[in-house]
């Protein structure tokens, strides 16, 4: 069957005109898509007349694919990876054959899996459309979805899932800690809390310096891959993959439809983007402002099933099991990325490393003058995109991925499990499970625009997510802390003690120094003396006035590569600022115990600021 | 003097008014501390209707006051006794050694000279003026001449031959003497120094006689006094330490001898007999007041059975001397007590200066060291009547008398004819606890007073001179008040009696008794309502609670008037304190301590009073915590703010230490098996 044929036959029948047709064909030969695809993302013809059209040129009988049409007992016998890899429901069978529908030309080598799966029985294609083949699937192995969603990482590798938060020996060890801790202060009180002050103060200093040194190494980096205009405009749209777009969103509603305008501005052939909107069962608001949106032909709805836990990385990756591109992005509702950030990510990809598997572009916020919040939210957005990944990407350390815009190799991306569901930062875990296992994250010169909160309450639900994900993160790379040194070696190991462990325990510590601090200025008491030897005394003193002049200090960078330069005196409140990290890191402690895969919504769509210009 | 007068009208005045005061006052005499304990109250303590033994009355006993049995010294002591004895001056006395100044300069040293030992030689450590010329040392004892040695300012060690010396009432008194030929003398008084060390020494020959008799027990020169007691020991135990503690540091009054207060040893541990230079006087009721002789050893043990006989030993002015035997035999002693009555006039000779005799031919000078203690509580001298007699000065020369006052110049005059009788006004507010007043001569002799030969000048200061005690000036409130305020006798309360704070309590008494001469007379008290007048009290906390001290609660802080806080001492940390203050107008001193252990206070006490004794105690408070150092300060009317530091959170976590770490272990065993399904061995969903 040729395309000319399925061109004069929708002619024929009046479903396009020839202008129509002839606006197709030179999109073809710029992107060599099919034409069916094509005419469909052009909005010339409908789904249904184009699976209607196919369906009477392969000589096959359409078929709508209802609830009641499909006996789950044979659709289920064929297993969900062939399903999806061939995007074939088997719908019925009977004393002779299988009715089985395809949203494509059924090759040769789907009918060879389904004559192993339904012996003796003669095959019987009808034609349908990808939507109710999506659907179909989703509703006949909704199980087995959900399973694949939720546990698919735990069934693979327990050791690399959070569902287990703390193992035995884990568990025992902080059981153990806390009574050492208890009978230390019961018989020696002073002499125990001096004991544990000495590896605080330690552990604040080597903090100080570990992250002075990726923010300079980042500054002196400016970014990894670096992908110029030109690089981006000589790209041959033909030698372009399909590119998958996950998009989770749940209760979203008031930003849905500037994300579908931000994501119709990707400078990307619209017939090689494959959006995938993943909508929770329990939120039909959200898919009927989708709907009323009218996204273009290239967006599916996908409705995860429903299930504990209800979180994004469960929506990717059920998402992850429908993509069919061979790159794959997770962006967030209020995303505003950059239009070029596809094509600069695929260059990234082709001139990188083969093990790099995963390419992070820098988020910032486009209503970053807003209030306060907005404004150190911003600077510390700049500092971590801007100079600690790049920063960590030079010294070969682990890279934690941002929440959105972290672009994947599919394939690999399944290979490494998808993400935790377990995990809250999902995307963190993700990337440092990657480089345990070898694997490469890069960072590219691109920047995608967020909704930066505003208020405080949701920031600090945002935040206690964030860091109660880092505590699971570092609970589960560190349940084997020999073998983690064995795979990812001394350097890695540390870098992510630091980095993932290092950061909530700051956060929680923080306070007590502070309060300390405070109570010693005011009553100047003596019992604090036995605390601070003159050694634990003089280094404390450095962390306090040096080490926090220093976090400040690099913070300031973060103003530069954005040149908001009227950022820089905000950076004098970061002090403040985290002391809102370490409320916060509390709130996450007692959840990491109580709720361990609680996922504090986030809410969107508070901003009056439109979108980065 | 009458010419004197005649020619300065005020000074007549003045002289009349004394005299009228004294005279008025003669016939009064002021009841001695009319809240002040009496000095029989120290017997009401003693259990009533006591056989007598000896010449005492047997005194309340408690369990453990047995005398030990008792063991010679044995080789050790022996030793002792063989050795020479040498002694340096700071150990006898002279502590900033001996100044000899100009060419014609001497100076009185007496050493003392116990029974059997005789005194062999001086051995001086000399520091003299540089560039001085070759003087001559005379060692002499009135006109007999001991030695003569040549000196220059090189010399840095004489040895004087002692051979001859006469030793009268277990004292030596010599002479020491300088001469410097050939020099102008009045330049010689400004440029020439020599000072006899206080690391000189004097050393004796022979072995001492063991004691023969009670009048001998306290020999005139010992290196310690131990008295034994029991861990807790009765009150007539107690009292009979304190009057000792006072005792021994009126009589060795500025040398090196150690008063201290130990427990008996243990029943069936003998306790052996000190050496011939210490002394024990073992509290023991059940016997009789003796100096125990154990194998004809020496008599070093003296062993008191009744606090009337304490009291003849130790308050009684030459109350050992009574006792000329070993033992006491009679009950018919006086014990009127020897406490000195408040008198308007108060003469050197009663404060005990001898008349002095000074020769110079420039600046002669002779300074008085007076406490006010000497005179008496809440009694300030007011004017002191100064009897001076000196020889005549040449026509052609002129001299003037100067009175200072702890530096302060408060009198004046020319010197003219031959002595002078002034009544000089004493500034009030120079005053302070020990003072020294120096009267300083400077005479210009004229032509040819200054050549060696020529005229010198002689004054006298008579010991009649007298201070006239009848002002009531106030002291500052703190410690300067005592041991005024305890003279001539105050109450003693230890809360609880033990001997641990009857040794703190000896040890403040003695050094108050070095700063004064008058004898103090404590009384130890029962209880807080049987104490009267001043007191000295030791105790804990509850002490301080009770006679609402300025400083009583377990924890403190110092804040001044800014409101900054300098000190402070949690209500956790154990500290002992020490402060004075007026209590319904009666002075106290308090020494307690916050805890269990009075460990804070005995080392407050110890370093307080090193290395000067009571001399060198100074403000209103003293406070040491466990680690120290001690904190003194005065607080009152110096802006300074004590203010109890509340129930803190450490001391609450400290009181309530083992619930809350129980508690805290439940909850976290309670926790750790709640948390372990939910966070580690979870269930799989398998519902989808």
């Amino acid at each position: 069957m040729s395309s000319i044929r399925l061109g004069e036959y929708l002619g024929h029948r009046g479903l396009i005109s020839e202008v129509q047709l002839n606006t197709a064909l030179q999109h073809q030969q710029r992107t060599g898509e099919r034409l069916g695809r094509l005419l469909l993302i052009l909005g010339y013809v409908r789904r249904l007349d184009l699976a209607r059209a196919l369906a009477d040129l392969w000589q096959l009988p359409f078929v709508t694919v209802e609830q009641g049409t499909v006996d789950p007992r044979v659709a289920q016998r064929m297993p969900l990876e062939a399903t999806l890899q061939h995007r074939a429901v088997p719908l019925r069978e009977d004393a002779r054959s299988v009715t089985v529908a395809v949203a494509d030309s059924p090759a040769p080598e789907l009918r060879s899996i389904l004559e192993i799966i339904y012996p003796g029985k003669a095959i019987d294609f009808r034609v349908t459309t990808e939507w109710d083949i999506d659907r179909a699937i989703a509703s006949i192995h909704r199980r087995k979805v959900v399973d694949t969603s939720i546990y698919g990482l735990y069934f693979r590798d327990q050791s690399e899932s959070a569902f287990t938060v703390f193992t035995l020996p884990q568990y025992l060890t902080f059981v153990l800690l806390c009574l050492v801790l208890l009978g230390g202060l019961w018989l020696a009180p002073a002499r125990t809390l001096l004991f544990l002050n000495i590896p605080i103060t330690a552990f604040f200093l080597i903090t100080v310096i570990f992250r002075t040194w990726v923010g300079v190494a980042g500054a002196a980096a400016e970014t990894a891959i670096s992908i110029s205009d030109e690089d981006v405009r000589a790209l041959d749209n033909r030698s372009l993959p399909v590119y998958s777009i996950l998009v989770p969103v749940f209760m979203e509603e008031r930003v849905i439809g500037t994300l579908l305008r931000s994501l119709a501005e990707l400078d990307y052939p619209a017939d090689k983007l494959d959006i995938v909107l993943l909508f929770e069962e329990n939120d039909p608001d959200t898919l009927a402002a989708a709907k009323a949106a009218t996204p273009g032909a290239n967006v599916r709805f996908l409705v995860v099933p429903g299930g504990d836990p209800q979180t994004k990385p469960k929506a990717c990756n059920v998402g992850l099991l429908f993509a069919r591109g061979e790159y794959l992005v997770v962006y967030d509702a209020e995303d505003q990325p950059e239009p070029d950030q596809l094509k600069k990510t695929l260059l990234a990809f082709r001139r990188g490393p083969k093990a790099l598997v995963c390419v992070q572009a820098a988020l910032n916020y486009y209503n970053w003058n807003e209030n306060f919040l907005t404004r150190m939210f911003t600077l510390e957005y700049s500092f971590w995109f801007d100079y600690l990944l790049p920063g960590l990407d030079r010294l070969g350390l682990p890279i934690p991925l941002g929440g959105t815009s972290n672009h994947f190799r599919t394939q690999v991306l399944r290979e490494l499990g998808g993400w935790d569901p377990f995990n809250v930062t999902e995307d963190a875990d993700l990337g440092i499970r990657a480089a345990m296992h070898g694997y490469r994250v890069g960072i590219v010169n691109s920047t995608t625009y967020e909704e930066a909160n505003k208020q405080l309450g949701n920031w600090l639900r945002q935040r206690s997510r964030w860091i109660k994900g880092y505590m699971q993160t570092a609970l589960v790379f560190s349940r084997d802390p020999y073998g983690l040194v064995r795979r990812a070696g001394w350097k890695h190991t540390l870098g992510f003690a630091l980095l993932i462990g290092g950061t909530p325990l700051i956060f929680l510590i923080q306070p007590i120094s502070v309060v300390l601090t405070i109570v010693w200025l005011f009553t100047r008491s003596s019992l604090l003396e036995s605390l601070f030897p003159p050694a634990v005394l003089y280094l404390s003193l450095f962390n306090l006035l040096i080490g926090n002049a220093l976090a400040i200090y690099v913070n300031m960078f973060a103003v530069f590569k954005r040149k908001l330069h009227v950022l820089v005196l905000f950076s004098l409140f970061n002090p403040f600022y985290w002391v809102l990290h370490s409320i916060a890191s509390f709130k996450a402690l007692g959840q990491l115990f109580t709720k361990p895969y609680y996922w504090e919504k986030t809410t969107h769509g508070l901003t009056r600021h439109g979108a980065a210009g | 003097m009458l010419r004197q007068i005649a020619r300065r009208p005020h000074t007549a005045i003045l002289v009349a008014l004394v005299l009228a005061v004294t005279g008025c006052n003669r016939q009064q005499t002021q009841p001695i501390g009319a809240r002040a304990p009496l000095p029989a109250a120290a017997d009401s303590i003693a259990m009533a209707g006591a056989a007598t033994n000896g010449g005492g009355t047997r005194s309340d006993t408690t369990h453990g006051e047995q005398m030990p049995r008792i063991v010679p010294g044995g080789r050790a002591s022996d030793s002792a006794a063989l050795a020479p004895l040498n002694l340096t001056f700071s150990a006898i006395g002279y502590r900033s050694g001996i100044v000899l100044v100009g060419t014609a300069a001497e100076a009185t040293i007496a050493i003392p000279v116990n029974d059997g030992l005789r005194p062999a030689e001086f051995k001086f450590r000399l520091m003299p003026t540089p560039r001085m010329p070759p003087a001559t040392l005379v060692l002499r004892q009135g006109d007999h001449v001991l030695a003569l040695r040549d000196l220059t300012d090189t010399t840095t060690s004489i040895t004087l031959s002692l051979a001859d010396a006469v030793v009268q009432d277990g004292k030596a008194v010599f002479q020491v003497g300088l001469s410097v030929p050939g020099r102008d003398r009045c330049q010689a008084e400004m440029f020439y120094r020599t000072v006899v060390k206080p690391e000189s020494q004097v050393s004796y020959r022979d072995m001492p006689r063991p004691t023969a008799a009670v009048n001998g027990f306290f020999q005139p020169w010992l290196e310690r006094v131990t008295f034994y007691m029991a861990e807790q020991p009765s009150a007539d135990a107690a009292q009979a330490a304190l009057d000792a503690a006072a005792y021994v540091a009126r009589r060795y009054r500025g040398m090196a001898t150690v008063f201290e207060v130990k427990p008996l040893p243990p029943v069936g541990t003998p306790l052996p007999e000190p050496g011939p230079w210490s002394r024990a006087v073992v509290w023991t009721p059940t016997g009789s007041t003796r100096v125990e002789h154990v194998d004809n050893g020496r008599g070093t043990i003296l062993a008191i059975a009744a606090r009337r006989d304490a009291r003849q030993l130790f308050t009684l002015a030459g109350g050992a001397d009574l006792v000329a035997a070993t033992g006491f035999r009679t009950a018919t002693v006086d014990l009127g007590h020897n406490v000195v009555a408040n008198a308007t006039l108060r003469t050197l000779g009663d404060l005990g200066f001898d008349s002095r005799t000074v020769e110079g031919n420039s600046l002669v000078a002779s300074s008085y060291p007076i406490s006010l203690g000497d005179f008496g509580t809440s009694i300030t001298p007011t004017s002191l009547r100064l009897i001076v007699r000196h020889s005549i000065l040449p026509v052609n020369g002129g001299g003037s008398l100067r009175l200072h006052l702890n530096g302060d110049l408060v009198y004046s005059r020319t010197l003219d004819h031959d002595g002078f009788d002034a009544v000089i006004p004493i500034p009030a507010h120079l005053l302070r606890r020990d003072n020294v007043f120096d009267v300083r001569f400077q005479v210009t002799l004229g032509e040819g007073g200054c050549i060696v030969g020529g005229p010198v000048f002689t004054a006298t200061i008579d010991n009649a001179s007298a201070f006239v005690t009848n002002g009531t000036t106030a002291m500052a409130p703190g410690f300067g008040r005592f041991p005024q305020a305890f003279v001539p006798s105050f109450s003693v309360l230890l809360d609880p009696l033990d001997r641990f704070r009857v040794e703190l309590a000896a040890s403040v008494v003695g050094a108050m008794q070095q700063t004064t001469r008058t004898p103090l007379a404590p009384a130890l008290a029962r209880d807080l309502a049987a104490a009267t007048g001043p007191l000295l009290a030791i105790g804990t906390s509850a002490l301080a609670e009770a006679l609402s001290a300025p400083l009583r609660s377990d924890g403190v802080r110092l804040r001044d008037l800014n409101g900054k806080v300098w000190d402070e001492f949690a209500p956790d940390a154990p500290y002992g304190a020490m402060q004075g203050w007026v209590r319904n107008g009666d002075d106290v001193l308090l020494l307690h301590h916050t805890g269990a252990s009075g460990q804070p206070l005995a080392d407050l006490l110890r370093e307080t009073l090193a290395p000067y004794g009571w001399f060198g105690v100074r403000g209103d408070l003293a406070i040491r915590g466990i680690q120290g150092p001690v904190r003194s300060l005065t607080v009152a009317n110096a802006g300074w703010r004590l203010e109890a530091e509340p129930d803190a959170p450490q001391n609450l976590f400290t009181r309530y230490k083992n619930p809350i770490f129980i508690a805290a272990l439940v909850i976290l065993l309670i926790l750790s098996i709640w948390l372990y399904p939910r966070v580690v061995r979870r269930e799989l969903d398998t519902t989808g």
